[in-house]
């Protein structure tokens, strides 16, 4: 094994190797007392350190800090999820439009369907048949978003 | 559904509380200065309270806590570039410990405050909070290399001073 960098030492200080390496390294730092005295000067930074620290944290303003935290507003914007309500009510309005729409032209489906083949009648007659009767639909359903919006922008 | 959400955020909240003393710590020894480090935390609860949803419950929070007021500290520093202030004159880190001193403490606390700031924030981290070497190069945002050199760096400076028993009061002048 060629001279361990400090980074090395460190880090088998620190218990950071893997099995292998440790055991190359410990075989290195016995067999070499030069290198056995880097690793004792490095070992010189083993302070208490979290002792040290953990003394210092009592000295936080916890009081402080904790009414400041309490005094954060909920992030959760009121405004954001009234929009977002908004947005669930509109979609709502329009998928009860779509529905009606389909339940209607169903009927007039089986309503016009007496007397002629149902392959052909279903094709030629809904066109007509929606484009007549969607429009009074797509109306309210155009005001009522309308509505939506403009209560939204109050 | 708005019932569970708020007490979750409850629950948030009362964890992110448990965890306040820590940042301020970790917030005095990157500033310096406990009035940074008080905004610092409060800076860190707000970001925290509206990225709440990047928190992955059951992991450990402060972790994630720390990495959070660590990169608020950093585009502070960058963008109202907060000075640092020199050492060892009169600065309110060596104030931190005037009140209840603990010879030994406000040694070590002396020492590591001297580093200069990427060595300290890395020797707090490994040797204070106990992270693995992965876990604070995923805090700082750096590759494992550069921690593994900021600890040996920092390990050859501390190594310079005496062992903390051979030290009275006196000579290194702490807060008696």
């Amino acid at each position: 094994m060629k001279i361990p960098s400090d980074e090395q030492l460190v880090a088998w200080l620190d218990n950071e190797l893997g099995a292998e390496q440790r055991s190359l390294l410990e075989q290195a730092i016995a067999d070499d007392a030069l290198l056995n005295l880097r690793v004792q000067w490095l070992s010189r930074a083993n302070l208490p350190y979290q002792n040290a620290y953990d003394e210092l944290a009592q000295q936080a303003p916890l009081e402080r800090l904790q009414a400041r935290l309490d005094a954060i507003p909920s992030p959760e914007q009121p405004e954001l999820s009234r929009r977002w309500f908004i947005a669930a009510a509109a979609a709502a309005l329009f998928a009860g439009g779509v529905l009606a729409d389909r339940a209607f032209l169903g009927w007039q489906a089986t309503r016009s369907n007496h007397g002629s083949p149902p392959a052909r009648s279903t094709e030629s007659n809904r066109r007509p048949t929606s484009g007549h009767n969607a429009a009074p639909e797509l109306e309210s359903k155009a005001k009522s978003l309308k509505a939506a919006s403009a209560h939204e922008q109050s | 559904m708005i019932r569970e959400v708020a007490i979750s955020e409850q629950a948030f909240r009362a964890e992110l509380g448990q965890h306040l003393a820590r940042l301020w710590r970790y917030g005095l020894l990157l500033s310096r200065n406990r009035h940074v480090a008080e905004d610092l935390v409060h800076a860190t609860c707000v970001r925290a309270l509206e990225h709440a949803g990047q928190y992955v419950a059951g992991t450990r929070m402060e972790r994630w806590l720390l990495g959070l007021l660590h990169s608020i500290w950093i585009s502070e520093v960058r963008t109202r570039r907060v000075r640092q202030e020199p050492v060892g004159n009169g600065t309110e880190a060596d104030n931190a410990f005037a009140a209840k001193p603990h010879v030994m403490a406000a040694q070590v606390i002396r020492r590591v405050g001297a580093l200069p700031e990427t060595q300290r924030e890395t020797v707090y981290l490994a040797y204070v909070e106990g992270f693995s070497y992965i876990e604070v190069a995923e805090i700082l945002q750096i590759p494992v290399a550069t921690v593994m050199t900021r600890l040996a760096t920092a390990r050859l400076k501390l190594a310079e001073y005496p062992p903390l028993y051979t030290v009275s009061t006196s000579t290194e002048a702490d807060h008696s």
